[in-house]
């Protein structure tokens, strides 16, 4: 039978220890005008750690080591740690870190499949949650794309390409060293 | 002509630069926020026309986002979720919201790299002579860097500094409007 994009979710997750993949995003306003692209590569290693390089049009690097996620802007010169399950902007990639139990936190439905790919769409039960749902795209088996509509309508989308998963990732990735003289500020 | 090539773009604020006219114009860049107990960054959308000023600024993924409308001594302050909530004291809400007070009224000019003309202002000088910023109302301003946009010069990277609020801008795209 066909394979339910949900379970092809979990399976993905279950499978997916470490993950690599290039991605561009942007953002489209409620009027649906897409606003400023960027991109670069992300990172992700279960449970919990994961790293998104912002190489273009700006560079820009969000860490997270499993308990703490560093902000790093780098024309800002401008470091902010937060704890995990503080940091805004965290959610995306927590949602394929399986640090967040699916089942419990989100109602989760099947959207089919569109231009080739299985869609899930997650709804969080919490009310403010920062956002109103997010959808999770499967290329047949690998994450193919995500997007996230925000409470004022507008819609964040990333694109993945050149997915790898189960690769070797270098420890460093995932610990943040700020550079020498940017302001750093970490939550006590 | 290597000197003319060499001089660097005028500060807006210098008179000789013209950026008083501007009406409107779109400002898309970012943010550092640097207070006594908190610190964060963020994408900043700055619309300013004649009538109103409407910012937004959000966190990685839009997520966080706050948007303010600013008329006059007017301010909108919505978080999302279709609730709007509206204050005649701009500065104070944004206080409460953002955690931080700078004028609002004066950031508008600062903004785009000239004083608030309602206030005096003393210009700052480096060794070499050229212009680096003014202090005005107990805010030391900064300009790092600028950016030709069609026939002006916008600031790109500058710096803020209150008594207890340091604030840090970069500009990745302007857009004059009239």
């Amino acid at each position: 039978a066909e394979v339910a994009p949900v379970q092809r979710l979990r399976d993905f997750l279950a499978r997916a220890n470490t993950l690599q993949a290039e991605f561009s995003q942007v953002i489209i306003d409620e009027a649906g005008n897409p606003g400023q692209r960027t991109s670069g590569v992300f990172y992700l290693q279960r449970p919990g750690k994961f790293r998104w390089d912002y190489k273009k049009p700006y560079s820009q690097e969000i860490v997270s080591s499993g308990q703490k996620v560093w902000f790093y802007d780098v024309d800002l010169e401008q470091v902010t740690a937060k704890r995990l399950d503080e940091a805004i902007g965290s959610t995306p990639a927590l949602l394929l870190s399986g640090e967040v139990a699916l089942e419990n936190n989100f109602k989760i439905e099947n959207q089919g499949s569109d231009e080739g790919l299985f869609w899930i769409k997650l709804v969080p039960k919490s009310e403010d949650s920062g956002f109103k749902y997010v959808l999770i795209g499967l290329d047949d088996n690998t994450l193919a794309g995500m997007e996230l509509g925000d409470n004022f309508g507008q819609v964040t989308r990333i694109y993945f390409s050149n997915v790898k998963t189960g690769v070797k990732l270098d420890r460093n990735l995932f610990e943040f060293r700020p550079p020498p003289g940017v302001d750093v500020f970490e939550e006590r | 002509c290597a000197v003319f090539e060499k001089e660097p773009p005028r500060p807006a604020f210098d008179p000789k630069a013209k950026n008083y006219d501007l009406k409107a114009w779109l400002l898309e860049g970012r943010i550092g926020v640097q207070t006594a107990n908190d610190a964060w960054q963020a994408n900043l959308f700055w619309e300013h026309d004649a009538d109103q000023d409407r910012l937004r600024v959000s966190g990685p993924f839009s997520q966080g986002m706050v948007s303010i409308i600013l008329q006059k001594d007017l301010i909108y302050i919505n978080e999302g979720g279709g609730v709007t909530e509206l204050s005649r004291d701009p500065d104070a809400m944004l206080k409460e919201r953002l955690g931080f007070i700078v004028p609002l009224s004066s950031l508008r000019y600062w903004i785009v790299g000239l004083p608030d003309p309602n206030h005096t202002y003393t210009p700052i000088y480096n060794e070499s002579g050229s212009l680096l910023g003014f202090r005005q109302a107990g805010w030391t301003l900064q300009f790092q860097n600028f950016m030709t946009v069609e026939d002006r010069i916008m600031p790109q990277k500058m710096a803020i500094q209150g008594k207890d609020v340091k604030l840090k801008l970069v500009a990745d795209s302007w857009r004059i409007k009239g």
